[in-house]
C-alpha cells in the first residue's frame, strides 16, 4: 500500500489527489485501519507544521476537512470501534455561547489525530455536559467560548462535576478568544489553551498523565 | 491636577492627528454594559430602543462621562444594520438565548452556496444581498421588489433613529467615534459562507471569490459613503478580524484580503473619510502593511489580541492607536488592576500622542461598574496629576 503517499497528500492538502488514491487502495484490497493511519500521520505532522509556523488555521480547516472525506469513504469499510484510540474527550461551547469556528478546528484535528471527540455543539447546558461525561466515561472536558458569557458558564460545568462526584478523574480545558490564566481560576478548569495547539499538548498531557 | 484644556473634540482630533493632547481621550466602547447597569435584562436592551437609549445616557452620566461616544444608540443590537456587514443569522437574547445572553451570530450553516459567487459576479453584491441573501437570513425581508423596501425601510428608519443619538451626544460636545460601518468582501462573504466553508473555498475556488470580491467592492464602497453622508460623521468602522494573522496564511492575506482592503480605504480617504480599523484577533503579523496608509489618516482600534505595544514600536508618527482593556480584565478584574493596566497604555503607546484609551473590543456587556469607572478616571486624571 502507498501509505506514505497517502500522508504525503494529506500534508500537501492535495484533496483529489488523496480521494483517488484511498479509493484506488481500497479496491485493491488495502487494509482500511491502515489507510486511517496513514490519515492519521498526516494530521499529526499537520499539527507539528502548524506549531512550528510553517502552517495556520487554512491550513487546518483544509486538513480536517480531507480526513473527514477520507473518513466517511472508511467509515462503510472500518468495524465501529475496531480503530485504535488516543482517548475520549467531551467537548462543546458552554451555556450563553454559540460560536463553533475555534471548537470545530480543535475537534477536527483532534478527531485526525485519533482521539474519539463527542462534540455536543453550541450553546450547551451545564447538565448535557455532565451526562455526557458520566455516559462516557470520558477524562477530558473541553469547555470553548468566546464572550465574556461562558466565564460563569464554564464554571457552573466545573461545579456541577464536581457535585456529581466525577470532577476528580476529568481534567477540564478551557478556551476561547478570551480565556487567560484569569479566567482559568475564576473557572475552576486545570488549563487553558489558545490555540489548537495547546488542546493537542494539553490532551497528550492529560492522557499521558506528564 | 492640571486643568483640562481642550474639548473632548479636541482632544479626540489631536490624537488621531498623531498630536498630543491635553491627556489621552478615552472612548469606552459600545454600550451593552449599560443594560445590566440599570437593571435591564439583555433582552430588554436588545428589543426596546427608548429604554436602551435612556439607559446608555444615564450610564453615561453615572460613570462622570467620557470623551467619544463609541457604537451608541442600536448600533450594537439593531440586527438589520448588524446584516449588512455580517450577513448570517442571529440569535437574539431572549429568543434563542438565556434572557441575560449577548447577540451572537450563527454560523452553524452557510447562508450562502458557492453558486452564488456567480451571481454576485454578474450582478453585484447589493442585488445578490437583497435579493437572494437576505430572505434566507430573515425570511419575509428582501426578495422581491415589496420585501427589498421593507428591508430597506428597517434600515433608513435604523439609520435615522442613530442620526438622531449622534446629534444628541454631539449637542452635548461629545463627538461619536464612527457612523457608517463596513467591511471588505471576504468578511463578508466568509460570514455568509461560514468561516470553514469560505476557507475551504479559498482552497477549491480561488478565481470565483476573487472574481465576486471585484464585483461586491463597488457597492461597498458606495453604499459606505451613501451612509456616510446620510449620518454625518465623517469616520466609518471598518471592521476586521478573519484577516488576522491567526485566521488566515500570509499567502492568502496577500491573495485574498489586503488588495480589496487598500482599495477599500483609499476610496473612503478621497473622500475625505477616516477609515477606523476595529480589527479584532492577533494581526501582529500584519501590523507592516498598515504602513502602506496614509499617516495621519486612519485609526487602529485593537482587542488586546494583537500586541498593542508592538504596534506603537511599529506605527508610532504613522497611525493613531485605540485600545485595549481586555475582556477578562473589565469583566473580573479589579479597579486597580484596570487602572495599572491603563496607566502602562498611557505611558507606552500614548507616549508623543497618537493613542486613544479604550476597552479591547467593546466594553462586556457584565464588565463592573468600578472597572469601567476605573478606566475612564485613569485617563482623566493620571496625565493631569503627574508633576
Amino acid at each position: 500500500m502507498k501509505k506514505n503517499e497517502i500522508t504525503q497528500h494529506l500534508v500537501d492538502l492535495n484533496e483529489l489527489e488523496i480521494l483517488d488514491l484511498v479509493r484506488k487502495e481500497l479496491e485493491g484490497g488495502a487494509d482500511p485501519l491502515e489507510v486511517l493511519d496513514a490519515c492519521r500521520e498526516g494530521m499529526i505532522i499537520v499539527g507539528k507544521r502548524f506549531e512550528a509556523g510553517e502552517y495556520y488555521l487554512p491550513e487546518l480547516i483544509m486538513a480536517g476537512e480531507i480526513f473527514s472525506e477520507v473518513s466517511e469513504i472508511l467509515r462503510s469499510v472500518i468495524k465501529e470501534g475496531s480503530a485504535e484510540t488516543k482517548g475520549t474527550v467531551v467537548f462543546g461551547t458552554v451555556r450563553g455561547d454559540v460560536h463553533d469556528i475555534g471548537k470545530d478546528i480543535i475537534v477536527g484535528i483532534l478527531r485526525g489525530v485519533g482521539y474519539r471527540v463527542h462534540d455536543l455543539g453550541t450553546n450547551v447546558e451545564t447538565e448535557q455536559f455532565v451526562k455526557k461525561m458520566q455516559e462516557t466515561g470520558a477524562p477530558i472536558l473541553g469547555l470553548s467560548g468566546l464572550i465574556t458569557t461562558a466565564y460563569n458558564s464554564m464554571r457552573e460545568v466545573i461545579e456541577a462535576l464536581d457535585k456529581a462526584g466525577i470532577r476528580k478523574r476529568v481534567k477540564v480545558m478551557i478556551g476561547g478568544g478570551v480565556t487567560d490564566e484569569r479566567v482559568r481560576v475564576h473557572t475552576g478548569a486545570d488549563a487553558y489553551g489558545n490555540d489548537p495547539t495547546d488542546a493537542l499538548k494539553l490532551c497528550a498531557q492529560f492522557m499521558g498523565g506528564n | 491636577m492640571k486643568p483640562e484644556t481642550m474639548t473632548p473634540q479636541e482632544r479626540f482630533d489631536a490624537a488621531v492627528n498623531l498630536r498630543k493632547p491635553d491627556r489621552v481621550p478615552v472612548c469606552p466602547l459600545g454600550f451593552l454594559f449599560a443594560g445590566p447597569l440599570t437593571g435591564m435584562t439583555m433582552a430588554e436592551f436588545y428589543t426596546d430602543l427608548d429604554a436602551a437609549t435612556a439607559a446608555q445616557r444615564k450610564i453615561f452620566a453615572d460613570l462622570g462621562g467620557w470623551d467619544v461616544v463609541g457604537l451608541s444608540g442600536g448600533t450594537m443590537t439593531d440586527p438589520f444594520p448588524l446584516t449588512a456587514i455580517y450577513p448570517n443569522k442571529m440569535k437574539l437574547p431572549g429568543r434563542d438565548l438565556p434572557e441575560n445572553a449577548i447577540m451572537q451570530f450563527d454560523e452553524s450553516e452557510p447562508a450562502m452556496v458557492v453558486e452564488d459567487y456567480d451571481i454576485i459576479i454578474k450582478k453585484g453584491w447589493n442585488h445578490f444581498f437583497f435579493s437572494h441573501l437576505l430572505p434566507r437570513i430573515m425570511p419575509g425581508y428582501g426578495g422581491g421588489i415589496f420585501g427589498t423596501i421593507k428591508a430597506i425601510s428597517k434600515l433608513l428608519r435604523f439609520q435615522k433613529s442613530f442620526k438622531k443619538d449622534i446629534r444628541y451626544w454631539e449637542s452635548r460636545g461629545i463627538p461619536s467615534l464612527v457612523g457608517m460601518a463596513c467591511v471588505v468582501p471576504y468578511e463578508m462573504f466568509s460570514t455568509a459562507r461560514t468561516l470553514q466553508q469560505f476557507i475551504l473555498d479559498l482552497y477549491r475556488h480561488p478565481d470565483k471569490v476573487t472574481a465576486a470580491m471585484d464585483a461586491a467592492l463597488p457597492d461597498v464602497i458606495k453604499t459606505t459613503l451613501r451612509g456616510t453622508k446620510a449620518l454625518g460623521v465623517p469616520r466609518v468602522f471598518l471592521a476586521g478580524e478573519r484577516g488576522a494573522g491567526d485566521v488566515i496564511n500570509p499567502q492568502q492575506f496577500d491573495q485574498f484580503y489586503f488588495p480589496w482592503l487598500k482599495k477599500l480605504v483609499n476610496a473612503l480617504i478621497d473622500a475625505g473619510i477616516t477609515p477606523l480599523f476595529h480589527f479584532d484577533s492577533n494581526w501582529d503579523r500584519n501590523l507592516s502593511y498598515f504602513k502602506e496608509f496614509p499617516k495621519g489618516k486612519c485609526i487602529l482600534d485593537l482587542d488586546s489580541a494583537t500586541d498593542i505595544f508592538k504596534a506603537k514600536e511599529i506605527l508610532d508618527g504613522h497611525m493613531c492607536l485605540m485600545g485595549d482593556v481586555p475582556a477578562p480584565l473589565l469583566t473580573l478584574g479589579t479597579p486597580e488592576e484596570v487602572s495599572d493596566y491603563c496607566k502602562k497604555l498611557i505611558d507606552e503607546v500614548g507616549r508623543g500622542g497618537g493613542f486613544i484609551l479604550s476597552s479591547g473590543c467593546s466594553v462586556p456587556y457584565d464588565a463592573k461598574f468600578e472597572n469601567i469607572k476605573a478606566m475612564i478616571d485613569t485617563a482623566k486624571t493620571y496625565e493631569l496629576s503627574k508633576g
